[in-house]
């Protein structure tokens, strides 16, 4: 009985240990930009309303973790009737497929504040793991930032169909910004 | 002896290779009326529970086939030569499409020009002694309306002898709505064209009212039988329908005259007429109709469309309406049908049809920035080159493409707000618009599905959207203001880049 006692007791030590040790810090804002070629002119647009954290070591302050999401249908590219499209089935659909989430599966410190980054994205129920790198910097007053760009494929999604003018490849853009407490 | 004896191998082998060339011509003729394939082309109505019955296989083939006979000139009354109608009794009929006598594809094509330009033999009118009286009447009414051509002549109608000594007058060719008689008084086939048929059709009932004296009591029958003839859908319910119940024969008259390059057609909606397409590029595009009723996938699907709106969906089948009375025999009607080869060769000849050119040249730098505008705004996404068409349709709002329909057929899933009258309230409805092609758009001059605006620059006018807009195209006479909704690209562009965007859309 006593040696369970012992046991319980490091468990709950070692598990506070951990929780001391890291510490989340919730975006308090954050958008997705992208980019994507149609009839060989840049086509803009963003997706506003990210939401996620970044867990950080207690003690160094490297990222242990990273996840975010946006919503799907907060998509804007200046044309009214285009974003109205690409909330449908054919493109997102919003309706069925709100949220587009991303979590970070394995991180490294590479330089400085500079990490590369390997991130389960899903859009659509369709999960594609992709990497990329990306940069943290933190500030004097415990803000922070986090900014990254990759590129997908958007038919490895559904996005659409195939088209002799819309390019397959999107740039992503993803900036987020928050207070570490 | 020895170099007659080439000879003659020569001119056996010539012959058998003529022939040989004849007969796969004629073998590879698609056979029109194949009830399989008429029902595969045709997209389903909003309405599932309509089912449409075309007529039988052997009731169509059954109908008496048309003959093409040579026609004349039809001119503007009191602008044909002296003694036209006397030299025109005295001549013989004589019948210029034979099947035998095509050998090489231009045959074909020069053949289909003539179907495209003749008259509907179930609509000639017999110039008797009481029309020719008429024809002062007319001519004040139509020289409102009507075109002519430098010598006078109408383009669009046409004299028929088809017995010596009676001419009848042709109307109703393909080349009615779909030729245009341009500045220079050449005739651009194929194009938007510039007879209002409309208006034509009016002047007729006008003319049997004012000119003849016949009662209205008869005029209102005639009527009733052109609405059930050309509008009529009862199980569409919608205000248009209950409109044709009780309308005198003044609204209708008023109501259906249109304007250039809008037609009330069969299928259409009275008041809500349709822009007339143009013809160009057609082998490449998918769908026919503003509404992509019919699918084109091979060349016998266009002789298919060209044989249904040249008279034979009236004897289509609508949930237990028709638009006519069909004759019991069709052997021994007068109803008559195209023959497949003529179909055959008009489908040719409409696969050779092109725009002209815009003859206003654009400074490069405006057509390039135009250019980069079109990009910019999307436009590129729909009309997209070459044909300036992504061959797709759009539903129209208030339907909601069932999923079994988004991969059965190309469709670009979101309504751009247009008016969606025809795609739902007519027999034409499917829930769909196609997205029209933009070449030639500098020669039109009626845009949006009923025609409610005029030029290109109203397109992109932002007051159309406004209930108190007053169309620059057509409106329904009891309308006196009317917003043209829908397809609101463009319209905050400012003034340089919507210039550009415009210039562009004319230099295609």
């Amino acid at each position: 009985m006593m040696r369970f006692l012992q046991i319980t007791i490091l468990l709950i030590v070692a598990q506070a240990s951990v929780c001391f040790s890291q510490k989340k810090a919730d975006f308090e804002s954050g958008q997705a930009d992208f980019i994507i070629k149609n009839a060989g002119l840049n086509v803009k647009g963003s997706m506003q309303g990210l939401v996620g954290n970044v867990l950080l070591h207690q003690q160094n302050g490297t990222i242990i973790k990273i996840e975010g999401s946006v919503e799907s249908n907060t998509i804007t590219t200046g044309i009214n009737l285009r974003d109205t499209h690409l909330k449908k089935p054919d493109y997102f659909d919003s309706k069925e497929y709100p949220r587009i989430v991303m979590i970070s599966t394995q991180l490294q410190q590479s330089v400085g504040k500079k990490y590369t980054g390997v991130f389960d994205l899903t859009i659509k129920n369709v999960t594609k793991s992709i990497s990329f790198p990306f940069q943290f910097t933190e500030t004097n007053d415990h803000r922070y930032t986090l900014q990254g760009e990759f590129s997908i494929n958007r038919l490895d999604f559904g996005l659409g169909e195939e088209s002799i003018i819309l390019s397959d490849t999107v740039k992503i853009i993803v900036k987020m910004a928050g207070k570490i407490y | 002896m020895k170099n007659s004896s080439y000879a003659v191998i020569t001119l056996i082998m010539f012959l058998i290779a003529t022939t040989s060339f004849h007969y796969s011509r004629v073998s590879e003729i698609p056979k029109v009326w194949d009830i399989e394939a008429l029902h595969s082309m045709q997209l389903p109505y909003p309405d599932t529970s309509l089912v449409m019955k075309p007529a039988s296989e052997a009731y169509y083939y059954a109908l008496p086939e048309r003959i093409v006979y040579k026609t004349y000139p039809f001119y503007m009354p009191g602008k044909e030569p002296d003694g036209y109608f006397e030299w025109l009794r005295a001549q013989k009929p004589e019948v210029i499409f034979n099947v035998q006598e095509m050998k090489t594809e231009q045959d074909w094509i020069t053949a289909g020009e003539i179907i495209y330009d003749m008259p509907q033999t179930n609509s000639l009118v017999i110039m008797d002694s009481a029309f020719m009286a008429a024809l002062p009447a007319l001519e004040k009414l139509w020289r409102k309306f009507i075109p002519p051509a430098k010598d006078g002549t109408i383009p669009f109608l046409s004299i028929v002898v088809r017995e010596k000594g009676r001419i009848e007058l042709g109307n109703f060719s393909c080349g009615m709505c779909h030729t245009k008689l341009t500045p220079d008084g050449s005739l651009l086939k194929g194009g938007q064209g510039n007879f209002i048929f409309s208006n034509y059709f009016a002047s007729m009932i006008r003319m049997q009212r004012d000119f003849r004296k016949t009662p209205d009591s008869i005029i209102n029958l005639r009527i009733r039988a052109f609405n059930r003839l050309i509008f009529e859908a009862p199980w569409v319910k919608h205000e248009s329908q209950e409109r044709l119940k009780t309308i005198s024969i003044d609204d209708w008259l008023t109501s259906f005259e249109t304007r250039t390059g809008v037609t009330h057609r069969q299928g259409s909606v009275l008041g809500n007429p349709v822009n007339i397409p143009d013809l160009f590029n057609l082998k490449e595009r998918k769908y026919f109709d503003h509404t992509g009723q019919l699918q084109q996938r091979t060349i016998g699907d266009l002789m298919r469309y060209a044989t249904l709106n040249q008279n034979v969906d009236r004897l289509n089948d609508y949930n237990g309406f028709t638009a006519f009375d069909a004759p019991k025999n069709p052997a021994k009607s007068n109803f008559s049908r195209f023959s497949d080869a003529q179909l055959y060769a008009l489908a040719k000849y409409m696969y050779t049809l092109r725009p002209l050119q815009n003859p206003t040249v654009y400074a490069k730098p405006v057509l390039a920035k135009g250019e980069t505008v079109f990009k910019e705004q999307g436009c590129v996404t729909c009309h997209t080159p070459p044909l300036y068409s992504n061959n797709k349709l759009t539903p129209v709002d208030g339907f909601e493409p069932p999923k079994n329909h988004l991969k059965k057929y190309t469709i670009f899933n979101i309504s751009v707000g247009t008016d969606p009258t025809l795609a739902l309230h007519t027999r034409r409805g499917t829930g769909y618009y196609k997205v029209p092609s933009l070449i030639g758009v500098w020669n039109r001059t009626a845009f949006m599905h009923n025609g409610g605006l005029a030029t290109l620059e109203d397109m992109f006018d932002a007051k159309r959207l406004e209930n108190g807009y007053i169309p620059t195209g057509y409106k329904p006479t009891w309308l006196k203001t009317m917003a043209v909704p829908g397809h609101p690209f463009g319209l905050e562009l400012n003034a340089a880049d919507k210039s550009a965007l415009i210039a562009y859309l004319k230099s295609l």
